[in-house]
């Protein structure tokens, strides 16, 4: 072989194993192509590489055992449900860059204003506990602001619990509402006193000033109730023990302003032990009728 | 069109979905599938775990040879997949990041082996080979020797090349090699194979 045509065939030598790898360009191609028609040596290389490429589709690989493709597919199928989300509309969120952090802000302060805007008339300010309002309405903020800012993140698990408290506070507004107008036009805490200056005509229950008490419980109770029907309607019964938790973090966050209250008119506990009570047994029944409901409808649908 | 029983089992929040028209997984590409897995469609990830789980096994088990070891890393490749999957960007070769993921596992794999037994890795990828080889085939068992005598990163750049079909430039970014650097590593292989064909 003349050193001429050894240079070109050293050339070549790369091309050979590029063919095999579907790398070669068009031009390569046809180049190579050529020189294989004149060159013996190079011809009978690529025979050999070719016998070499064929020979690495004899080495066998033993199939994926079914019980290992099975089990990981279904610890993420079940992951995925377990995230699954909510509020599909939330995916039309932008989600990225400043987004990420102007969007929970804007939905906390929004929510938190409407929150406030319900709430502010049902409170007489010069009677009844700002310094107990502040922080209450701060909390809401960050929690509305948390709840945004992990489901903008996808983080749709984590964001359940805050979900079911948000679910809760509205709905504790709009029923403090409801019953404000229900009761001749005025509002709750009105009523409440009203029926507190009434207790005297009007017995005790366990040792309780029965209608003061039971007003706080029925209206935590019924907000339980409706929170807790929605989230059993949309979930079923999937979410119980976070409706629970939830509905005792409510508790905690708004019972100091009930305890306030009721310490006016010389209660203590007991208002916060019925105003549980009340919450509890309001997110049992409406959690409870919601899946039912749910039941229902998912049967009627298939 | 009517959705299956388990999708309409769902959030009634989001019943909307049950109206929308989608394409059937199975016609979009891996990118288009990943978006969707992103956002929580169980479809799209049994369509990329369809396409996809066969294809890794036997990259884990070419490279690694062991099947208990395999099924660990499989199953935990599919588990970065799905637990970064948020981290994805469409404008990347899926191809390619997974057989990242995948490609990674096994070098901290080997890597810990070699610190605990040295050359056992290279054992195992012989003990692979000797049960897969049909008894009396000795031509066959020699072209199996050769492969597991290639260095790791041209057997590495074998497979997914070969039997993963990936491009010169994907192998590269999967290896976090050049792309001359992997053409180098092929050509090298190839004709280590082709010398102990020649010999046996």
């Amino acid at each position: 072989m003349s050193p001429e045509r050894e240079r070109s065939c050293r050339d070549y030598e790369s091309l050979l194993v590029k063919k095999h790898t579907g790398e070669l360009l068009l031009e390569e191609n046809q180049s190579l192509k050529s020189h294989l028609a004149q060159c013996a040596s190079c011809a009978a290389e690529e025979r050999k590489l070719a016998r070499v490429w064929q020979r690495l589709d004899s080495l066998p690989v033993p199939e994926i055992p079914t019980a290992l493709y099975e089990k990981t597919r279904e610890t993420i199928v079940s992951d995925l449900k377990r995230n699954e989300s909510h509020f599909p509309w939330i995916e039309k969120i932008p989600r990225t860059g400043i987004w990420l952090f102007l969007l929970p802000v804007g939905a906390g302060l929004a929510t938190t204003s409407i929150s406030y805007v319900l709430v502010r008339n049902m409170v007489d300010l010069r009677i009844h506990h700002h310094h107990v309002l502040i922080p209450l309405f701060s909390l809401w903020w960050m929690l509305f602001a948390g709840c945004f800012f992990l489901i903008v993140k996808k983080e749709w698990q984590k964001s359940i619990p805050l979900d079911v408290v948000v679910t809760f506070s509205i709905s504790i507004s709009l029923l403090t509402m409801l019953i404000s107008s229900l009761f001749s036009g005025v509002d709750l805490l009105q009523w409440l006193e009203r029926l507190a200056a009434d207790e005297p005509f009007h017995g005790y229950f366990f040792g309780s000033a029965m209608h003061f008490v039971f007003g706080w419980a029925c209206s935590v109770c019924l907000a339980s109730f409706s929170g807790s029907f929605v989230i059993g309607l949309d979930n079923g019964l999937s979410l119980l023990k976070k409706v629970f938790l939830a509905s005792l973090f409510i508790s905690v966050l708004l019972f100091p302003a009930i305890y306030l209250h009721g310490a006016s008119y010389g209660h203590g506990l007991d208002i916060v032990a019925f105003g549980v009570l009340g919450n509890l047994l309001g997110s049992l029944i409406g959690a409870s009728l919601g899946a039912t409901a749910r039941r229902h409808i998912l049967a009627a649908a298939t | 069109m009517r959705y299956p029983k388990k999708t309409l089992s769902r959030s009634f929040l989001g019943s909307t979905s049950y109206y929308e028209s989608k394409p059937l997984a199975s016609s979009l590409s891996d990118e288009q599938l990943m978006i969707r897995y992103q956002n929580s469609d169980e479809a799209a990830f049994e369509e990329i775990y369809a396409r996809y789980a066969k294809k890794i096994y036997g990259f884990l088990m070419r490279r690694l040879g062991q099947p208990d070891d395999c099924a660990e890393l499989f199953q935990e490749t599919f588990l970065r997949l799905h637990k970064g999957r948020l981290s994805y960007k469409p404008e990347m070769s899926f191809k390619t990041w997974l057989y990242t993921i995948a490609n990674n596992l096994v070098r901290d794999s080997l890597r810990i082996k070699m610190r605990s037994k040295s050359a056992r890795a290279t054992e195992d990828i012989e003990n692979m080979i000797e049960r897969a080889i049909p008894d009396g085939n000795y031509k066959l068992q020699s072209f199996k020797e050769a492969f597991a005598s290639l260095t790791d990163d041209q057997r590495e750049a074998i497979v997914l090349s070969r039997f993963e079909g990936l491009r010169y430039e994907e192998i590269a970014k999967v290896m976090g090699r050049s792309t001359e650097a992997v053409n180098q590593l092929i050509q090298r292989a190839m004709g280590h194979l082709r010398e102990c064909m020649d010999e046996s």
